[in-house]
């Protein structure tokens, strides 16, 4: 099988060192668009979609295997393997965090260090030790929303392209990187994601990780950030005065100063 | 703000892109209950349940970022009672005011703008029951045709499992017969040595039994659209299959100009062979068979398939019935297994059409069925 082509895997920049970018729940590899150009000329940047999610081989999507976050990570493995990838420096948003942990766990030798963003290694709640934010009527409500959404209004992901009638190679460009999501597949995404519980992966992880917390996020609170960089064996922790889930789309300039910051340590 | 939108019947917020409502009509803020002052500053998170943070903040706000506009979209807003508001709403990036956005701006440029989007809101109350209901009989649906293709790949998987063991036991018994039959010729006498050779011929029609069952249980119905077929072509193919038999029944086929019509060619090869066969093994004892087929066009889209006989015919009584599966007009005099009328009909269903037969006994049957023809745009 071409891995490249299953994960639609996208090299970009000049560097020796490696920065492998992974999109979270949601969205596809267009969401490091604003972050990656800021790399381009230190490190070999590359970027991919996890089997389901914007333009990969959605006939590579196996039902079982992607019910699990094992199954997703595995996708992160078997790229690194066909690209023959070495001290990798994982990049990962939200759910993605955890995908590198899990990842890194099976394989300790490919990676180097693991960079989450917006981390969570558990969206529910379960009182009284850990409150991951959502009880699990919220997670079956959302997937209604998303079913409703999909299903109901065919248009809601239809590309809506900004005029640029002298520039028809950059609405091309935004039209290949749209968030284009099916429905089945990402709500195999989300219950993998939302239901499951990885708080005993933390501690196995011997990979050295920063953890980087938003204000106010409402998918991963600031308890569970810290959660994760306690329970994890070997992070950095920063907070990020970008506010929401998404500050690599949200506060780039943030999001990329923290992340160079923490590179030049190493 | 403009006081037509101020009081339009539709909800009305602008949202920086961190999520804060920096402005609101007073429409929505009755329908939240809240004053205009209380809501302005807000995270439009203390709006939504916490299904729909997740869901802003892993698909509307990544959607509005990167293609600045989104239409349609559902969710609930949360109103100062806490009562559950269904929303539909469409989202733009605002252009300020006064600014001269160039439609070629890089996005780059667009990204130090810090965007504020435009919302607006109709609250849809009953087309949300409506929705549900459609979700709901997409999921029942869905979980039902699931279950069908569970349990109908069981039966199948168990029909040839009960096939192949009825066969080989069979096979066992026949094996055993014409043992006895070659070995004890000396002992046997007359009457036990003809049991045995009728034991020998039930174990083979009970074999030619379950294959035509198994053929039968396997018709599959026709996916993807029907493709044109010759039947001139089909019926010259149906007639070398057929050509020991016909020789050997000094049988006569006349074929008339026949049409091409839509259909999968396997199918129709097997219908005709299905009733030219039977043409020929109810043939009238007293003359040699001799078989017509042509067709007429009865509608727009429709022809009529004749396959007229002159053979013993089918009493009145008897027409309606032979296309059910597993009933069978004549005895053991006559190889078959009733199931080859039964395909029939089956066959021509698949093609949306019907089959039927007009006969009188002792002067040959005339079997039609209607098809789809070619020349029909579907």
């Amino acid at each position: 099988m071409d891995i490249s082509k299953r994960n639609n895997v996208n090299v970009l920049g000049q560097g020796n060192r490696t920065l492998l970018f992974v999109h979270g729940f949601g969205c596809d590899q267009s969401m490091w668009r604003f972050v990656t150009p800021a790399f381009d000329t230190d490190y070999k940047s590359i970027v991919f979609d996890l089997v389901g999610s914007g333009r990969s081989d959605l006939s590579a999507f196996e039902p079982k295997r992607y019910s699990q976050l094992e199954g997703y990570a595995q996708d992160i493995l078997e790229v690194i393997e066909a690209l023959g990838l070495e001290d990798v420096i994982l990049v990962g948003h939200s759910v993605s965090g955890l995908l590198g942990a899990i990842a890194a766990i099976r394989q300790p030798k490919k990676f180097s260090h693991l960079i989450m963003v917006a981390p969570s290694p558990c969206y529910l709640n379960y009182p009284p030790n850990y409150m991951g934010g959502f009880d699990r009527a919220d997670i079956d409500e959302m997937l209604d929303l998303m079913d409703k959404n999909y299903m109901g209004w065919a248009s809601f992901l239809a590309p809506v392209i900004m005029q640029n009638g002298d520039q028809p190679e950059l609405s091309q460009e935004l039209e290949e990187s749209f968030c284009s999501t099916d429905p089945i597949t990402a709500k195999a995404f989300a219950k993998a994601t939302f239901y499951s519980d990885h708080r005993a992966a933390l501690p196995k992880v011997q990979t050295p990780c920063l953890v980087m917390q938003c204000s106010d996020d409402a998918i991963a609170p600031d308890e569970v950030g810290e959660y994760m960089h306690q329970h994890l064996a070997n992070s950095t922790f920063v907070k990020l005065s970008a506010t929401g889930h998404c500050p690599h789309l949200s506060h780039p300039t943030e999001t990329i100063a923290a992340i160079r910051q923490y590179l030049d340590t190493l | 703000m403009d006081p037509a939108l101020e009081t339009a019947p539709c909800g009305y917020l602008r949202l920086s892109a961190t999520g804060i409502i920096e402005a609101v009509n007073q429409t929505l803020g009755q329908w939240i209950g809240t004053s205009i002052q209380v809501l302005e500053g807000q995270k439009i998170n203390k709006l939504l349940p916490k299904s729909g943070q997740i869901f802003f903040q892993s698909h509307v706000f990544p959607q509005l970022k990167l293609s600045g506009e989104l239409e349609e979209c559902y969710f609930e807003l949360r109103s100062h009672t806490g009562d559950r508001i269904p929303i539909l709403a469409n989202f733009r990036r605002a252009t300020p005011k006064g600014a001269n956005i160039q439609p070629s701006k890089l996005e780059e440029d667009r990204q130090k703008d810090l965007p504020t989007y435009d919302v607006i809101l109709m609250r849809v109350h009953k087309r949300k029951d409506l929705e549900n209901a459609l979700v709901q009989a997409k999921r029942q649906t869905d979980e039902a045709v699931e279950s069908l293709k569970q349990s109908n790949d069981a039966l199948s998987r168990f029909s040839g499992m009960v096939a192949h063991d009825l066969k080989s036991s069979i096979r066992q018994m026949k094996i055993f017969s014409q043992l006895a039959i070659a070995n004890l010729t000396d002992v046997l006498d007359d009457r036990s040595q003809d049991i045995l050779n009728r034991l020998n011929h039930s174990a083979d029609r009970a074999v030619y039994f379950v294959d035509k069952l198994l053929e039968y249980g396997s018709l599959e119905a026709i996916k993807g659209p029907l493709k044109p077929v010759d039947l001139n072509s089909t019926v010259e193919v149906v007639s070398k299959t057929l050509g020991d038999l016909i020789t050997e029944t000094s049988a006569t086929i006349n074929v008339g100009n026949l049409p091409t019509v839509l259909g999968l060619e396997t199918q129709l090869v097997q219908l005709f062979q299905n009733l030219i066969n039977n043409a020929l093994k109810y043939r009238a004892p007293d003359r040699q068979p001799a078989i017509e087929i042509k067709a007429t066009r009865t509608t727009n889209t429709e022809w009529t398939i004749w396959v007229q006989d002159n053979g013993m015919g089918i009493s009145p009584k008897y027409q309606d019935r032979i296309f059910d599966i597993l009933y069978r007009l004549h005895g053991s005099d006559y190889e078959g297994a009733g199931i080859g009328l039964a395909t029939c009909q089956w066959i021509v269903r698949n093609h949306h059409g019907t089959i039927g037969v007009e006969s009188q006994l002792g002067q040959g049957s005339r079997f039609y069925f209607t098809v789809l023809s070619a020349d029909v745009d579907l």
